[in-house]
């Protein structure tokens, strides 16, 4: 009953058989898996697309051949040679993979050596057509495949696993494997072993069902299971897609990264004049959050009209860029900085103006150089000065010391000689003391040299001056010196100086009487060593702390303004910096930092 | 009474030169005056003197060069520079040079009478060194 069912109806067979390997073969040139892909499958899938298209066809022509009655030689021989064709396709398939297996590539003659030797039996053996295709191409053909895909299958376990096409692989492989025997081994009856044995006759009476519906289910499974496996392509194309999403994205946060750190500020401006980006370093110097400015109009960020008035912007278009120019900002706070400012014109694709980019550098720390550079030149020019008019003034004070001299000489003991013109010469001996003290002390500040750097210990540095100086009754100088203070380079004549300018400072701030504390230790990063003299005196006005080390700058009756502004010279000298700021409790606190090494 | 030390002034500064004559001349010394290097050395061939005051820059030939050719003509002289300026490098020299000295102007008389008579005292004999003077006589 079943049997004849099937037998009856082998062209719809035929019709499906055909459909799904033509459907598979179209399915995967639809898909056109890239020959660059990771998977090396892409590479010889076209073989087996190439094989499902002309199996298919031959289906279909198998089944007008049943439903027209067509039944010559002739047409035997032609329907055969198609089978050939696609059966060459799947060999060729078949070897290639299995070589991405294997490694090593098949002699080129293999293939076309075994198709001539089949077409040579199709024209002559006298035997069934078919079966030489079948026996020689069809057989090997796809147990090659099945293997290929297989080894396929084992090659890329973790990454097919991944993609959950594993099962595919593994029913392709099963279904090629069936398919080779059913197609490539049950054949027309042949007059010799074993086409006489085991044939479509004999496969009919055995099992009952033709092997052409065996082999029509293998085919709709095997387009099945290559359909589905086909999907690793597409997964791999969205891989790329995301890796190329991420590349694009980091490359994103890269070069915002880069625009961030930049040091000087960077602001664009879009054609609107409304800043579309600032950095990090243009919000820090301009005392804003980036949410302040995006968006807002660009002229915030100066003084009202500078841009228009100075013609910035029209030049800027003109020119296209502009370099070095110098403007005022105004930040959060209403302080003007100066900038420098460098720009130029951005430019869509059409060429007209899409905005401005422009880098700024703050110019308060190149101004401050600036004064310091005109400071040491008035420096230079005082040294010189003074030192003219500290040895003339010298000669002419040595004359007149010693006609004083002299003349108390010439009166000692004489009766004319009273007490008052005693005092007197005594007060023109000491005047002159004094005028020559002022001058030493103009000298040292201006003919300060260079520090001679040795390598100096700090702590016996200061006990040994202190030693020398003379403590007032009512002055308590104690001090807290760190266990271990390195040796660092510095001229010990000059910072010895320092030490006593700032310490007979501080004594007679207290008007000599009070608490004198000086500690030494190394800060927390170890680069420096601090010194910090804290009085118990009045303190220092807040105005002054800066200007205490000013030269000429002195809030005592007698004193020429000369030791702190000395000080801060060799210090700064030496690479160090020297501050005062008034303690928590009383008094005053003058505070060195030294560094451990040599700048 | 053994004789008069014979002293040499030499400084371009003549009223520099005539008020420290007339104070050292009143602490009996015999001095002899010099207002630039070559009447230095002139005087120098002339007369044996015992200690030379000179000042370091002078017009046409300075202290310093004129005390080479002092010490040529007396290698025994004893020689005290007087300047406006105390330059380190003097400093430097004097300590090397026993018998060079140098005192910072304006002059802190008591001190530079003192190294004066510190200096003869040593020359003629008759006392051991006193206490070592600071050079510049100054505080």
């Amino acid at each position: 009953m079943i049997k004849e069912l099937f037998t009856r109806n082998l062209d719809i067979i035929f019709l499906f058989y055909g459909a799904a390997f033509f459907g598979m073969g179209i399915a995967i040139f639809i898909k056109q898996p890239s020959k660059e892909s990771s998977f090396k499958l892409a590479q010889p899938i076209w073989l087996l697309a190439t094989f499902g298209i002309i199996h298919g066809i031959n289906e279909w022509i198998d089944m007008i051949t049943m439903i027209k009655g067509y039944n010559s030689h002739a047409w035997d021989i032609i329907t055969t040679l198609i089978l050939t064709v696609s059966y060459i396709f799947l060999f060729a398939f078949g070897l290639r993979l299995s070589a991405l297996h294997s490694n090593k590539s098949v002699n080129k003659l293999t293939l076309p050596l075994i198709s001539s030797v089949v077409i040579l039996f199709i024209f002559t053996s006298g035997q069934p057509v078919s079966i030489w295709p079948r026996y020689f191409l069809g057989f090997p053909a796809g147990l090659l495949s099945a293997f290929g895909i297989y080894f396929y299958y084992r090659d890329n376990k973790k990454i097919l696993k991944l993609l959950k096409t594993r099962g595919y692989f593994l029913i392709a492989a099963i279904t090629m494997g069936v398919y080779c025997v059913l197609g490539g081994l049950i054949t027309p009856k042949g007059d010799f072993y074993p086409a006489c044995a085991i044939n479509y006759n004999s496969f009919l009476n055995f099992f009952g069902i033709p092997v052409q519906l065996l082999r029509g289910i293998c085919a709709i499974i095997l387009s099945w299971a290559i359909y589905n496996i086909l999907a690793i392509f597409s997964w791999e194309s969205i891989s790329h897609l995301k890796s190329a999403l991420e590349e694009v994205t980091s490359a994103k946060i890269y070069i915002n990264n880069i625009l961030k750190s930049i040091i000087d500020t960077l602001i664009v401006i879009d054609s609107n004049s409304k800043i579309k980006f600032i950095n990090n370093a243009g919000c820090q110097i301009l005392g804003y959050q980036p949410e302040e400015l995006i968006g807002k109009p660009a002229t915030k960020l100066f003084k009202k009209g500078t841009l228009l008035k100075n013609k910035i912007l029209r030049n800027l278009i003109k020119k296209e860029s502009l370099n070095n120019y110098e403007v005022d900002c105004i930040t959060k706070g209403k302080d003007k900085i100066p900038m420098l400012f460098s720009g130029s014109i951005m430019k869509n694709k059409n060429g007209g103006v899409n905005g401005i980019v422009a880098i700024g550098t703050d110019l308060r720390n190149l101004k401050n150089l600036q004064e310091k550079l005109i400071n040491a030149e008035k420096f230079a020019v005082m040294g010189k000065v003074s030192g003219i008019i500290g040895h003339e003034l010298r000669n002419q004070l040595a004359v007149m010391r010693n006609a004083a001299y002299y003349i108390k000489m010439r009166l000692t003991g004489k009766p004319d000689a009273d007490d008052k013109i005693i005092k007197n010469l005594n007060a023109l001996d000491n005047e002159i003391k004094e005028a020559d003290q002022l001058i030493n002390n103009i000298l040292a500040f201006s003919r300060t040299k260079l520090p001679d750097l040795k390598p100096v210990n700090l702590k016996k540095v200061l006990l040994r001056n202190i030693e020398k100086i003379v403590c007032p009754k009512e002055t308590v100088l104690t001090t807290e010196i760190d266990e271990f203070i390195p040796e660092i380079p510095a001229d010990e004549l000059q910072i010895s100086r320092v030490f006593i300018n700032i310490i007979l400072n501080a004594l007679e701030a207290m008007g000599n009487v009070g608490t004198l504390t000086i500690i030494m230790k190394v800060s927390d990063d170890n680069n420096y060593i601090t010194i910090r003299f804290e009085d118990s005196g009045p303190g220092i006005k807040e105005g002054n702390k800066e200007k205490i080390f000013e030269p000429f700058f002195s809030t005592k009756e007698k004193g020429t303004g000369l030791g702190l502004a000395t000080s801060k010279l060799i210090i700064e000298a030496h690479g160090g910096s020297i501050s005062a700021e008034n303690n928590a409790a009383k008094g005053a606190a003058i505070i060195i930092n030294l560094p451990v090494k040599p700048r | 009474m053994r004789a008069k030390d014979k002293i040499l002034i030499v400084d371009d500064n003549e009223e520099l030169c005539q008020n420290l004559a007339d104070i050292l001349e009143l602490k009996g010394y015999e001095i002899s005056k010099a207002y630039d290097g070559y009447h230095a050395i002139e005087s120098m061939k002339s007369k044996k003197f015992s200690v030379v005051i000179m000042d370091i820059k002078m017009p046409g030939i300075n202290g310093l060069d004129t005390l080479k050719i002092l010490k040529q003509i007396n290698p025994k002289i004893s020689i005290i520079l007087i300047t406006a300026f105390a330059d380190d490098i003097f400093y430097k020299e004097s300590k090397k040079n026993n018998d060079l000295k140098i005192v910072q102007k304006p002059i802190d008389m008591d001190n530079f009478l003192f190294l004066i008579e510190d200096i003869l005292a040593q020359k003629n004999g008759a006392l051991p060194q006193s206490a070592p003077l600071k050079p510049n006589g100054e505080k």
